[in-house]
């Protein structure tokens, strides 16, 4: 297959210069897309989209707490049905950090901004709770083990490739920590149920110590009509950028 | 969850230069050209300690160039990196990152003893540097330099060194802003 067509997301709260940095590491060629490219007839042109994180507080030029909000909503009201009818197609999507959070089927709010998110419900494409983290720092985390779902395993290996094996380490600005109930679960019910080909699989989970994020999935995968979505609440773009590289392999549309 | 880069970026570079075990899981071999990278920053390479002694043990102006390049490049190339989220840290707060990094590098322990930011006048007293065991002050041209170079990209304009006084355990530097 020749190299996929990856288009970055961008507006004036996304943290899209991290990817960036990471993909002039790794040599991957990227198209920057702004809020008007956001429909599906342009979406379609791509093979996989990277929906980056976003900055709460305005420095420089960027973000802002109105920014930020404007962000995660755009995402969850206005690109809505283009990103699910995009993944619908068989698009790819790859979703880092803060805009996990819009992936799943619940975010939980911080109080005092909740009244600003009525109406803009998360997309649903996974089925997971998201909670936005407790700090900053670096994060040790591993590959979570299925040892009664071959398919499970599998889909371990190809997103995290050369990371698939042991703990590895990242990056972190507060990404969301995801579970599945209350008892924090991060197996989907689909694997307990003992499903041969999961349709959403937690691919890595924190091992770090603090008790919001220990053992809550990090790393998840999913299918999506035709498509693939990745999402990746920690940033691996400082240490462990190349795991992009398999995230890409396989999203990618085919 | 508020969230300010600027601080967010400062608690984070203190927590991973700080622990050595932090700043090791940051590192990565880059693909580009298979030399180290720390936290992003691209083009380190290890290099023996007697390598170092060698050079402090060249003219004392050789010596402090060659640091002083070092050091430009080594703070320069995590300065690069994270560019907007330092752009706005004051020289204290680089200096702090600057020698947390040096030391989880290996070129020794330094304290701030005094830092005036407007004047761009800072002492520093090293301990554990590479060249401790020689009393005379132009044996240590080579971490002075390599502290003038941190400095001079901390500062956002060239610091230039001396050598202040030497004892047993530690050596003391005078940096000021041209």
């Amino acid at each position: 297959m020749s190299n996929p067509k990856i288009a970055l997301y961008h507006d004036d709260a996304s943290g899209e210069r991290y990817e960036e940095k990471a993909f002039q590491k790794t040599g991957v060629k990227y198209e920057k897309i702004g809020p008007k490219e956001m429909v599906l007839d342009i979406l379609e042109k791509y093979d996989v989209v990277f929906l980056p994180g976003a900055f709460p507080l305005r420095t420089h030029d960027k973000g802002g707490f109105f920014a930020f909000i404007k962000f995660l909503k755009r995402i969850n009201v206005i690109y809505r049905s283009h990103i699910m009818n995009y993944l619908k197609d068989g698009g790819g999507v790859v979703s880092v950090c803060a805009s996990v959070a819009s992936m799943g089927r619940r975010m939980a709010i911080p109080l005092p901004i909740r009244p600003l998110f009525i109406g803009a419900n998360p997309l649903g494409v996974f089925d997971f709770h998201a909670k936005y983290g407790p700090k900053t720092g670096v994060v040790d985390l591993e590959p979570v083990q299925y040892k009664d779902s071959p398919h499970a395993r599998k889909i371990v290996s190809e997103v995290l490739g050369d990371y698939s094996e042991d703990q590895f380490s990242s990056l972190y600005f507060r990404g969301p920590a995801i579970t599945y109930d209350a008892k924090h679960d991060i197996i989907h019910p689909a694997i307990k149920e003992g499903e041969d080909r999961p349709k959403e699989v937690v691919v890595a989970r924190y091992v770090d110590e603090d008790p919001e994020l220990k053992d809550k999935g990090a790393i998840v995968y999913r299918e999506y009509g035709s498509g693939k979505a990745i999402s990746c609440s920690v940033h691996p773009e400082f240490s462990t950028w190349d795991l992009f590289d398999s995230m890409i392999d396989v999203v990618a549309r085919r | 969850m508020a969230l300010d880069m600027e601080s967010e970026f400062y608690k984070l570079a203190k927590d991973i230069l700080s622990k050595t075990q932090n700043l090791y899981k940051m590192a990565a071999i880059s693909p580009n050209d298979g030399r180290l990278s720390l936290m992003g920053a691209e083009g380190f390479l290890i290099v023996p300690k007697r390598h170092l002694e060698r050079f402090s043990r060249g003219t004392e102006e050789r010596a402090y160039e060659l640091g002083f390049v070092c050091g430009e490049d080594t703070f320069g190339g995590l300065m690069n990196e994270f560019d907007e989220e330092i752009r706005e840290l004051p020289p204290k707060k680089l200096t702090e990152l600057a020698l947390l990094m040096s030391r989880q590098i290996g070129w020794g322990s330094f304290e701030v003893v005094k830092l005036n930011g407007p004047s761009a006048q800072v002492t520093l007293k090293g301990t554990t540097t590479v060249e401790l065991k020689h009393r005379s002050a132009k044996h240590h041209s080579l971490t002075c330099g390599f502290l003038a170079g941190v400095l001079s990209r901390a500062f956002g304009k060239e610091m230039k060194g001396t050598v202040e006084e030497v004892k047993k355990d530690s050596v003391a530097f005078v940096f000021s802003g041209k």
